[in-house]
């Protein structure tokens, strides 16, 4: 059948090149998998049509062809864009290239596309077989793809309006009762069919306050109707579902204005039959912003980007990679000299995609940023001065060197390390947690190798009191949490969702959320009769049973069938397979996480929520970042040296277009606004008064403090307002680094404006400035060290002059002087790092 | 939702009672002198406007209450009220919530009802998420605000859907095409045939399992089917899924409607005579159990404090007090005189589905979570599980000396005094939906939710048959 296509089509070429790849045929299934992509070069364009040979069998399921134009550099979807023409009247094909069958037979369809053709074979069998809807295939794929079964809808924990289904489908019993039995079958009229409230709601012909899902003439309603009409067969399907095949395979990047893509998804099943499912599959995109899905499995880009397209078939996941670029022709390419491997992957993938990079930074903007993203604090007068004015070419190399072995260092990054570990009195008492800080804070110091960081506590033996690390498993208290907390940690994986159900996003099953905890289940904790101690040792035995069916579940990791099952402390295997220098984890979520501290977003964002479905905004950058870190014998200093080093970290913040959306692929410096601590630490610098905290010794900053919570709980205090908490300093109630906010609140801003903190810092009369004042020094060195310490940069003249004709109209300078600095202190600029 | 006398006079307009006719002529007549000058001077500008289409006056209640009933009210009523404003009534929908008005009699253009209903922008266009309205819906409502957007109805704070005139309901298929789960089913007072709940009818059958009678003009579904103690009456509870709610009375000898007492705009699931005949107790879809008079066919009393639909009701032996079983996870008592309600019962941790007296102490329900539970009638307090399986139990049935309570695919029957057991069946494929006892004790029957009907007589085998006309 092939040949005689080519024949027909030969006159037609110049030039053929034929690949024939032929899959295996199972003997059960009709469909001849021969997998023909016929194509044909014009002026270096090649057409080709996928599939180019299938067996549709049955009258149920229409093929979906996909018709791509393949030229220099471009890849083009055409498949609407097309004319198909069928040489009998087998199938009809729409211009969207849906083949329908109509008779049994064999077709040529032809497709033109300019001067360009080719040719697609499709046979016709068992038109007349009959081929009842499955409820496993159909019916319960097409309520999640309509979006029935979603989280928001009816698949919510009680449902919605009284109806519930589950997540997407993942319990077929509760949704064949829901949707079959409740309430005397009232979903369902079997007598009129049409007439059923599961038809009749979701396309709005009657009122339904989940709005209209699907209209009468679309393949949901269609496979619903057919089903109720059926009888409602609900038998489980003995034949297995093996997996999707999408088309196109490979991630695409599609140039404006054809910002389209249509897909395909064919599914295989156990006997060796093959369906198309494009039209039950449900699609979704990483990144609304850049694409938008519909139904047919139709992809339209809306701006420049990169999204993962998530599609989905029962618990089957593909997530191919759409790049959306634009085509202009007066874009000119200009970038810095790369410093770095960094710059050579930030600027691949921003010229890929068309964005400028930003210029470098200036001195007093970079001395600003690289304090407070590695000691946490402004720099002082004295060393930011000497910085700029040393005029040396490395030295931003050198001061980078210099703060990376300052002992702050060290106390910030324990800091952050204490959020995901949460350290807190609450969890293990005020003396562990001084214990477990200063541990944290020597793993930094030493630049202990991040993968001895990792078994020192996942691998925690003996007395908390004499290991410190230990305390791990007393915040984290029980199996399921020791093993979310290193999941999320260490592999940066929420599965939490997948103890209860299958996740929703991705290929985490319920039964790998308990062979992962199979490792931690053995681990025990026993108390001492001292204070604060637990004895952390493991038994020989213990299984983790499924919640569902009872059985023990094996150890299971993700990537690999192979992992030991060691007798006694399962931790060794996973902490072993954990570090290894093959796990594709571990590095790139540090990396990622360091990446993220110091640039304010993650290459993977959020940056604790790896898996498919959110990809990496630059792969090739987290890869190499991964290598280097690897190589380095996972030596943190070393990454974050080379990030600070970079010309990406060291660019201006501000764009070179208007267009803010290449910041996602670090086309310019992220600003973002100080972290609490590092807010109230910098308050304290510029007014010369640094606050004080309970349980720490005087002097201690707030970037130092090794809990939240070190404070005991006062019922009298119950009014006061935490300035830390209100700036999103986290409770460390959870390992999710997302617990630090980030968002901007009211609150904040009445802080900043009349909040207690601020007012005692500025009226306290021995702070600097007033101080300055007694002092009788000139007014105007006075705010021009503010500006210095605050801003790290003189006051203009224009600002000056303000400042001065406000001192000049009011008599007490105090006063005066204490409304400017509250000024300055209240500025974008000082609240910010950018 | 309080039903005032004007609106079931309008309701009642096909009873074939004469007492309730004069009520409803008095009625009218009433209405008549308090407006007569007023509906003059209307009357006298209308003819202005209309002069030229004077077949084309658009009306609230035969027009647009349907029309609003069916696309708005589900997200604009008195529960969710979406964006503040409700349009379950006539008074609410000319007002939105902010107290301005919605609808400018004459001025579609201006009036805000109108305005949503043609916006450009879709995410502001109504209804939400959907498509616009068909045309000629759209042009009705503009048509009725262009002439005045009045109202002929009798109340207007009354609900749209009790509003609607009385339906008359399809015809039910001569063959069914497929069996319809079987919700309701009670013995002819003749105790030889069972009334069984159709498709848009009521069958009656043999207790050979032939089908002898057929009572059209019903609603879709029906939930209950309850005689009069003494009349040829018979009461029933039913409605399209989604779409209304009613309850009905037909004549039981001639099988014509005698009136409809009650709508909704969702299915009501029960209704049941008092003991002595003169009182009806309706399961409102709202969660409210109203108490209407049989005679006068008015509201007596409504019965507030469950939070979600009622699925049953129940009297007690003096009817006096009134058994509620409700969606809202509880069960209740009622006192009928002062309308309280005076005992709760919290011990089932999914939907309630039936409940009865066991005597005039105890009270008995059955749930989703799969349990019945015996419990005190005057304290709600819990006595104790009768019994506990992993699927729901939808219904019970009680005769003199005996309960039957039906789980999904088992039925046992105890004894009715100290709740012993005494026999159990799990003969049924299908999952039982409902059953109940002739009233000496000596028949039972129970139908499933495939259609089929067992019959036990004492001392004979077991009759089954498919409810299922033209099968």
């Amino acid at each position: 059948m092939s040949i005689a296509a080519m024949n027909r089509a030969e006159h037609w070429l110049r030039r053929w090149v034929v690949l024939f790849i032929f899959l295996t045929t199972s003997g059960f299934n009709e469909l001849a998998s021969q997998h023909c992509i016929a194509d044909q070069t014009i002026n270096q364009e090649v057409i080709t049509v996928h599939p180019a040979t299938y067996q549709i069998t049955g009258k149920r399921d229409p093929l979906q062809l996909i018709v791509t134009v393949s030229a220099k550099e471009q890849t083009l979807d055409v498949t609407r864009d097309c004319t198909y023409v069928a040489n009998t009247d087998a199938v009809s094909v729409t211009d969207t290239g849906l083949v329908t069958p109509k008779t049994n037979g064999e077709t040529t369809i032809t497709i033109g596309w300019k001067s360009l053709t080719c040719q697609a074979t499709v046979k016709v069998i068992n038109i007349d077989k009959p081929q009842p809807i499955s409820f496993d295939y159909d019916v319960l794929p097409i309520l999640a793809q309509a979006g029935c079964s979603g989280g928001s809808c009816h698949g919510a924990p009680h449902g919605k309006a009284g109806f519930q289904l589950s997540l997407f489908g993942s319990d077929r019993e509760l949704d064949r009762i829901s949707l079959t039995q409740e309430l005397y079958g009232r979903r369902i009229n079997p007598i009129e069919p049409a007439k059923s409230l599961l038809l009749q709601k979701p396309s709005m012909q009657i009122s339904h306050q989940g709005g209209k899902r699907f209209s009468v003439s679309e393949r949901p309603y269609g496979v619903l109707h057919d089903w109720i009409s059926e009888g409602c067969q609900n038998k489980k399907d003995d034949v297995a579902c093996m997996g999707i095949e999408v088309w196109p395979k490979e991630n695409r990047l599609l140039k404006s204005p054809a910002w389209k893509q249509q897909f395909s998804v064919i599914a295989s099943f156990e006997d060796g039959s093959k369906r198309d499912v494009t039209q039950l599959a449900k699609y979704e995109t990483s990144d609304p912003l850049v694409a938008v899905t519909n139904r047919t499995g139709l992809i339209t880009g809306l701006r420049r980007g990169e999204s993962a397209i998530i599609i989905r078939y029962l618990n089957h996941i593909e997530t191919p990679l759409m790049t959306f670029v634009r085509d202009s022709k007066d874009f000119r390419w200009t970038a810095p000299k790369p410093a770095n491997e960094i710059d050579i992957h930030v600027q691949a993938k921003l010229k890929k995609l068309k964005f400028l990079p930003a210029s470098q930074c200036k001195d007093n903007e970079f001395v600003r940023r690289v304090f407070l993203d590695t000691i946490g604090i402004l720099p002082s007068q004295v060393e930011a001065d000497a910085f700029i004015a040393d005029d040396s070419a490395n030295k931003r190399a050198v001061l980078i060197d210099e703060l990376l072995e300052r002992h702050e260092f060290a106390r910030f990054w324990a800091q952050k390390w204490g959020d995901l570990l949460r350290v807190s009195t609450k969890l293990i008492g005020t003396a562990s947690t001084h214990k477990f800080n200063r541990w944290l804070e020597h793993s930094v110091l030493s630049n202990q190798p991040y993968d001895a960081f990792a078994r020192d506590i996942l691998l925690a033996t003996g007395s908390t009191r004499q290991y410190p690390a230990g305390n791990f498993y007393r915040s984290a208290g029980d199996t399921s949490d020791a093993m979310e907390t290193a999941a999320q940690v260490f592999l940066g994986t929420r599965i939490q969702c997948a103890k209860c159900h299958n996740h929703p996003f991705e290929r985490w099953t319920q039964e790998n959320y308990y062979g992962l905890s199979a490792f931690f289940n053995r681990v025990e904790r026993s108390r001492t009769s001292r204070k604060e101690e637990v004895l952390l040792w493991s038994r020989d035995d213990g299984e983790v049973q499924m919640p569902t069916t009872g059985e023990a579940v094996k150890p299971w990791v993700p990537g690999t069938d192979r992992i030991p099952d060691l007798p006694g402390d399962r931790r060794q295997a996973f902490a072993a397979w954990l570090t290894a220098h093959e796990n594709p984890l571990f590095a790139r979520v540090e990396v990622n996480r360091i990446w993220s501290h110091l640039m304010g977003r993650g290459i993977v964002e959020p940056f604790d929520d790896f898996r498919d479905s959110n990809p990496p905004a630059n792969a090739p950058l987290l890869n190499s970042l991964a290598t280097k870190f690897v190589e380095s014998r996972y030596d943190r200093k070393e990454v974050i040296r080379i990030i600070l080093n970079s010309g990406t970290y060291q660019a201006s913040s501000q764009p070179t277009e208007v267009d803010q959306s290449g910041l996602k692929y670090a086309s310019h410096y992220n600003p973002r606004i100080l972290t609490a601590e590092q807010l109230v630490d910098a308050l304290g610098f510029v007014t010369g008064k640094p606050k004080h905290f309970f349980g720490v010794p005087k002097g201690t900053m707030a970037t130092w403090l090794p809990a939240p919570d070190l404070q005991p709980h006062d019922r009298g205090r119950i009014g006061d307002i935490d300035f830390l908490k209100v700036f999103g300093q986290p409770e460390r109630q959870s390992a999710c680094e997302c617990e630090r906010s980030d968002d901007v609140s009211l609150g904040q801003a009445l802080e900043l404006i009349n909040g207690k903190l601020v007012a005692d810092m500025l009226s306290d009369r021995s702070n600097t400035f007033h101080q300055q004042l007694d002092a009788g020094a000139d007014p105007t060195t006075i705010i021009e060290s503010l500006y210095r310490r605050a801003l790290c940069r003189s006051a203009s003249e224009a600002e000056m002059k303000i400042h001065s004709d406000y001192l000049a109209q009011h008599q007490d300078i105090h006063l005066a002087m204490e409304d400017i600095c509250w000024a300055i202190l209240n500025r974008t600029e000082f609240l910010f790092q950018h | 939702m309080i039903p005032t006398q004007s609106n079931l006079s309008t309701a009642l307009q096909t009873l074939d009672i004469p007492g309730t006719w004069l009520i409803q002529m008095s009625d009218n007549q009433t209405a008549h002198r308090r407006l007569s000058w007023l509906h003059w001077i209307f009357l006298l500008l209308a003819s202005f406007g209309l002069q030229v289409n004077a077949e084309e006056s658009v009306s609230f209640v035969t027009n647009i209450a349907p029309l609003l009933q069916k696309h708005c009210v589900n997200c604009h009523d008195a529960e969710l009220a979406e964006a503040d404003y409700r349009l379950d009534t006539y008074q609410h929908l000319m007002r939105l919530g902010n107290g301005s008005p919605a609808v400018i009699g004459e001025q579609p253009d201006k009036s805000k009802l109108f305005q949503v209903l043609i916006h450009e922008d879709e995410i502001l266009r109504m209804p939400s998420d959907s498509d616009p309205l068909p045309e000629i819906s759209i042009n009705l409502i503009k048509t009725w605000i262009q002439q005045g957007a009045s109202f002929d109805g009798s109340s207007q704070d009354q609900a749209l859907s009790s509003l609607l005139p009385t339906r008359k309901h399809p015809q039910p298929p001569t063959k069914y095409p497929a069996p319809i789960p079987l919700s309701a089913m009670t013995f002819h007072p003749s105790q030889s045939q069972l009334l069984v709940s159709g498709y848009h009818e009521i069958t009656t059958w043999n207790l050979e399992g032939e089908l002898v009678n057929r009572i059209a003009n019903q609603g879709e579904r029906t939930y209950s089917i309850d005689i009069h103690p003494k009349l040829p009456r018979m009461l029933t509870a039913s409605g399209t899924p989604g779409v209304m709610g009613e309850v009905r009375i037909f004549d039981l000898s001639t099988g014509t409607l005698v009136s409809v007492l009650a709508t909704a705009d969702e299915v009501i699931m029960d209704a049941q005579y008092s003991p002595d005949g003169k009182t009806i107790a309706v399961a409102m879809p709202s969660g409210s159990t109203r108490l209407i008079d049989c005679e006068t066919g008015t509201e007596k009393m409504e019965l507030l404090g469950h939070s979600d639909q009622i699925f049953s009701v129940s009297w007690d032996i003096d009817g006096k007090r009134l058994a509620t079983a409700s969606r809202d996870h509880t069960a209740k008592i009622f006192d009928c005189q002062s309308g309280a309600s005076v005992a709760t019962f919290t011990g089932h941790t999914k939907p309630v589905n039936d409940v009865a007296f066991v005597n005039n102490d105890q009270a008995i329900s059955v749930s989703n979570d799969g349990t019945a539970q015996l419990w005190n009638a005057r304290n709600g307090k819990r006595i104790r599980e009768i019994t506990r399986s992993k699927t729901p139990i939808l219904t019970l049935a009680i005769a003199p000396e005996k309960i039957a309570i039906a789980g999904s695919l088992e039925t046992q029957w105890f004894k009715r005094d100290g709740i012993q057991p005494i026999k159990r069946f799990n003969d049924s494929e299908a999952w039982t939906t409902i059953t109940v006892f002739d009233p000496s004790g000596k028949a039972f029957a129970s139908g499933t939710q495939a259609g089929e009907i067992v019959v036990r007589k004492k001392g004979s085998k077991p009759i089954r048959f498919e409810a299922i006309p033209g099968r």
